[in-house]
């Protein structure tokens, strides 16, 4: 209930965080070259019986997930720096 | 040293979490497994109190008096005999009785008769008979005297001048010469309705006239080519005057009485106006018969449906039955029950009960009772409308049609891949069955994450599934709390009472729930801030990066490990793959569907996947290290 309530504020700083930074708009190619993706794969999985189809999902979500983590990391360290006067290693 | 202990303490906790989780053994009763067509007995789909000896119907619908037994219908279908209303004595009231039907398989219980209470108003269609003044025999042809088709008929009548009566009806008395008497003679009164018209002048006259001929036999018996003597007469009218006539009819001396005719006439001109009519003396061999009591006796049809498998393949057969009862009057102090007829099994469609009168109606067009399999279902619990499926008998499973081909979806999982979210489009691409019945597609709907695992089943549309539904994986019922995909509310706070400050449990449940969040509480709070996060400049990139990379999350997704040939790649129909006799124009050159090429598969996609594991291990891992400052994943 309590972290609940918390989460709530975060949640409502962190809209208003974002807010303040301009956006701009997605061009229509990545929404094609994500349609191209579609039907590629949809090809690709009939040669589910010569490559290793499962284990390429998963290993790309593995790195996938990997890169989320060094971007975390990365970002987290910019930020940090801010507050330290340039100590530590953002990069 | 410390290290090791910290590992075997992460394992522990990770080891006791798993145990207290809601799949640990005992936590909870077993949850039915949704990756293989289960047995029809789900709860949800109705299957009620269903027996091993089979279903039985109560037919509501008939239940048309709540007072009297015999207002009670019980339909009794496949398994064994039992039940289905109670067998028993005859029951005798109201001056008429009917045994009581045993309900072996199909039947009845008809207690109730004309002239009770239960029967007031005779709409009751199990009253029977029906009607308080009812008659035996009623329904049996009149006794006409000897006279065919009867002895009245219509006449016109005339007058000398310019009047002219009206049509009325003659009726001709019974002779009472017998067959054959010699020399047959005799008379008859014919009485004619007469009722001139009010705007008729009074004093007015009219004449009518029938004609009467004596067919008579010679003494040797062979039949007279002569007429006997005709015994036209009749004239007669009203105001003052008699419409009352008496013909004469006889042979010549020698001659034999046969029979007689008689038909209307023109008064003026003496030329018939009608057909014939005929009186049979009594023992003529053509006199008509007088049926007294008749023979009857019942003929029960019922339609059934069967399910058959031909070839491996489900599908259904209709086929009549048919029993009769014993012989019996509507005179009789006793009539027999209806007979049963048994679907064998089978489920019953239409019912119908058949007086079958040998003597006038030998094809029982009198149908004194029928009922029909309501095509609504109203009233019948799955168990009744798919008494085939008793006791688990049937599968309830998921079907997709392709091009006409009906495709067993737990066979073909790629076919059935989102199914629940593309019915809607097309019902009529999907089929939901319970065995070889056809049932609503929302049946179904359990089978919803079965083809789409990230979906759950509280997402389905309210009303228009059952409700969710679970069972032990041999089919029973299950009697205890399910595996709950939904928690209840918690009750957080707990109830506060007298002094509960002073419980330490109390206290911990309000620690507890102070401090451990709910997964619906944090998404309301995300939810409450409004954020559009792929609209923020940080998520545009990240919304950007799921729609190209997310597809290729989708990499042998959907994937039907039993198809073996793989991508097709179509050619012209007039190819050369075509002429070479290559399947309509189609080639599957990743096809792996016989040795050698099934072994090599097996074997290359046992090796790459490791290949491929192994590489993501590392990239990733020497990733995750350099972003911490080590050089590599891989100690040295």
């Amino acid at each position: 209930m309590i972290l609940e309530w918390l989460w709530a504020k975060i949640a409502g700083f962190l809209g208003w965080l974002l807010s303040l930074f301009p956006t701009f708009t997605v061009p229509d190619w990545v929404n094609t070259i994500g349609s191209y993706a579609t039907q590629g794969i949809t090809w690709v999985n009939g040669l589910h019986n010569w490559v290793p189809l499962e284990a390429m999902r998963v290993s790309l979500g593995f790195l996938l997930g990997c890169g989320a983590v060094v971007l975390a990391v990365r970002g987290f360290r910019i930020v940090l720096s801010l507050f330290t006067g340039g100590g530590g290693g953002a990069a | 040293m410390r290290r090791l202990l910290a590992l075997f303490g992460v394992l522990g906790v990770s080891l006791a979490m798993l145990l207290a989780g809601p799949n640990a053994p005992g936590a909870a009763a077993s949850v039915i497994d949704l990756t293989k067509p289960v047995p029809v007995n789900v709860p949800g789909s109705g299957l009620g109190s269903i027996g091993a000896t089979g279903a039985t119907i109560t037919d509501a619908a008939r239940t048309a008096s709540s007072t009297g037994a015999g207002t009670n219908i019980a339909v009794k279908m496949g398994g064994v005999a039992a039940a289905g209303g109670a067998a028993g004595a005859a029951t005798t009231a109201g001056g008429a009785a009917v045994a009581v039907a045993g309900a072996a398989y199909v039947g009845w219980e008809i207690g109730t008769f004309a002239g009770t209470a239960a029967c007031a108003g005779g709409v009751d269609l199990l009253c029977w008979p029906k009607d308080p003044e009812w008659v035996p025999d009623a329904d049996l042809p009149p006794d006409t005297a000897g006279f065919v088709p009867s002895n009245s008929f219509p006449v016109v009548g005339a007058a000398p001048g310019p009047t002219v009566g009206p049509e009325t009806t003659v009726a001709v008395g019974t002779p009472t010469t017998p067959y054959l008497a010699s020399p047959g003679s005799g008379t008859v009164q014919a009485v004619f309705a007469v009722v001139q018209p009010s705007s008729t002048p009074s004093g007015s006259t009219a004449y009518y006239r029938i004609w009467f001929g004596t067919h008579c036999r010679l003494s040797s018996g062979a039949v007279d080519s002569v007429l006997g003597a005709n015994g036209s007469a009749g004239a007669y009218a009203k105001d003052g005057l008699s419409n009352v006539a008496n013909v004469n009819y006889g042979c010549a001396s020698t001659k034999k009485l046969d029979f007689l005719e008689f038909r209307a006439t023109d008064y003026a001109t003496g030329s018939p106006t009608g057909p014939s009519y005929y009186w049979y003396p009594e023992t003529h061999p053509d006199r008509p018969e007088v049926i007294l009591a008749a023979q009857r006796h019942w003929l029960t049809r019922g339609q059934c449906v069967k399910p058959v498998t031909v070839g491996g393949v489900e599908g259904v057969e209709t086929v009549w039955v048919e029993a009769i009862s014993a012989t019996f009057s509507e005179g009789d102090p006793e009539w027999p029950k209806y007979p049963d007829v048994s679907c064998d099994g089978g489920q019953l469609k239409r019912l119908e009960v058949h007086k079958i009168t040998p003597s006038f109606d030998p094809d029982g067009d009198d149908i004194v009772w029928e009922w029909d399999y309501p095509t609504d279902g109203s009233g019948l619990t799955t168990a009744e409308k798919y008494p085939e499926c008793a006791a688990g008998a049937c599968l309830l499973k998921l079907w997709r049609i392709v091009d006409g081909v009906e495709m067993d979806c737990f066979a073909h999982e790629s076919l059935c891949a989102g199914w629940w979210s593309l019915r809607t489009a097309d019902p009529a691409v999907y089929q939901c069955r319970y065995g070889a019945n056809a049932v609503a597609l929302s049946e179904c709907y359990i089978y919803r994450p079965t083809f789409e695992p990230e979906a759950t089943l509280e997402t389905a549309v309210e009303g228009e599934i059952p409700e969710p539904a679970y069972a032990n994986p041999d089919g029973s019922l299950d009697s205890g709390e399910p595996t709950d995909p939904n928690p209840p509310p918690r009750n957080c706070p707990p109830d506060a009472g007298f002094l509960s400050f002073l419980n330490p449990f109390w206290l911990f449940d309000t620690l507890k729930c102070a401090f451990i969040p709910t997964s619906a509480g944090l998404q309301a709070g995300w939810d409450n801030a409004d954020v559009d996060w792929c609209s923020t400049a940080a998520g545009v990139l990240t919304c950007s990066v799921e729609t190209v990379m997310g597809p290729f999350l989708q990499l042998g997704v959907g994937v039907d490990p039993e198809d073996c040939l793989g991508a097709e790649i179509q050619f012209p129909e007039a190819g050369m793959l075509k002429e070479m006799g290559t399947d309509g124009g189609s080639f599957y050159p990743f096809q792996a569907c016989e040795p050698p090429a099934t072994t090599l598969s097996e074997f290359w996609l046992g090796i790459s996947s490791g290949i491929v594991y192994l590489g993501a291990f590392l990239t990733g891992g020497q990733m995750l290290a350099r972003t911490i400052g080590a050089q590599d994943s891989v100690p040295a």
